[in-house]
C-alpha cells in the first residue's frame, strides 16, 4: 500500500517537474523579448504564460493568488534590469 | 537564450517547511546547495521560527543560512524517470540587512546546487554553453 502511494506521488511529481522545466526553458528562450517588457520586475509564470509581474515578489504572490492560483506550482523569475549582471 | 545566465535545471523538493519545484542554478563554485531570498519570500517559509546559522556572502551581498535539515531533491531523467538525491542540509538565504533596497537588489539572486549535493550523490556537471547543452549525470 505505501509503495503504491509512494508511486502515485511520483507519478504526480513527475508531472509537476514537467510542467516547470518547460516553463523555465521557455523562460529561457524568451528572456530577451521578456526583458524588453518586464525589467526590473518579478514575473510568475504557468504553462509557458506571464500570469503576473510586479516590483516584489509579496505584491506578485497577492496578484497571483487572487487570480486563484496555487503559488507553489508558478513559477518566479526575476529579470534584473539591463546594467546589471551576478557573477556568482 | 540571450543574456540569461545558465545552466539552470529544475527539481522538485522536498523538506519539512516547502514541497515544491525548484529552478536552480549549478554553481560548481559554491560549496553549499541553497534557497535564494526569492524562493523563501515566494513560499512565505517560516524562517523566524528557524536556527540561524553562520554567515555566508554571495554576489557581493551577505546573507544568514538558514538550515534545513535531511531533504530530498527529485530530478526528471531523459528516459523520463524520477532521480532522487538526498541531502543532509539545506540552506535558506536570508540578507544580515533586511531592508527594501537590499531586497530589491537581492531579488536577482537565483537558487544555487552547490557541489555538496554532487559529491553527496555522485553526480557530474554536462555543460556546452554553445551547445546551449547542460544536464546533471548519475
Amino acid at each position: 500500500m505505501e509503495k503504491e502511494v509512494s508511486k502515485t506521488q511520483d507519478s504526480e511529481i513527475l508531472e509537476i517537474l514537467k510542467i516547470a522545466e518547460e516553463d523555465g526553458k521557455w523562460f529561457s528562450e524568451k528572456y530577451e523579448e521578456l526583458r524588453t517588457k518586464y525589467e526590473g520586475k518579478v514575473v510568475a509564470i504557468k504553462n509557458k504564460n506571464v500570469l503576473g509581474d510586479a516590483n516584489s515578489v509579496d505584491e506578485l504572490l497577492d496578484k497571483v493568488g487572487k487570480k486563484g492560483e496555487d503559488v507553489a506550482y508558478v513559477l518566479i523569475e526575476t529579470i534584473p534590469p539591463k546594467d546589471v549582471s551576478f557573477i556568482l | 537564450m540571450g543574456e540569461r545566465y545558465f545552466p539552470f535545471v529544475t527539481y522538485f523538493l522536498t523538506s519539512p517547511h516547502i514541497n515544491k519545484p525548484i529552478d536552480a542554478i549549478v554553481d560548481t563554485g559554491s560549496p553549499y546547495t541553497v534557497l535564494s531570498t526569492n524562493e523563501i519570500l515566494g513560499t512565505r517559509m517560516p524562517v523566524r521560527t528557524m536556527q540561524r546559522g553562520k554567515m555566508v556572502s554571495l554576489a557581493g551581498f551577505r546573507f544568514f543560512r538558514y538550515p534545513i535539515n535531511n531533504v530530498t531533491l527529485k530530478f526528471k531523467t531523459e528516459t523520463g524517470e524520477l532521480f532522487t538525491g538526498k541531502l543532509s542540509i539545506i540552506y535558506a538565504l536570508v540578507p544580515t540587512k533586511i531592508d527594501k533596497n537590499t531586497l530589491n537588489d537581492v531579488k536577482s539572486i537565483p537558487n544555487i546546487i552547490g557541489h555538496d549535493f554532487m559529491e553527496e550523490n555522485g553526480l557530474s556537471l554536462y555543460f556546452n554553453p554553445r551547445g546551449k547543452i547542460v544536464y546533471l549525470e548519475y
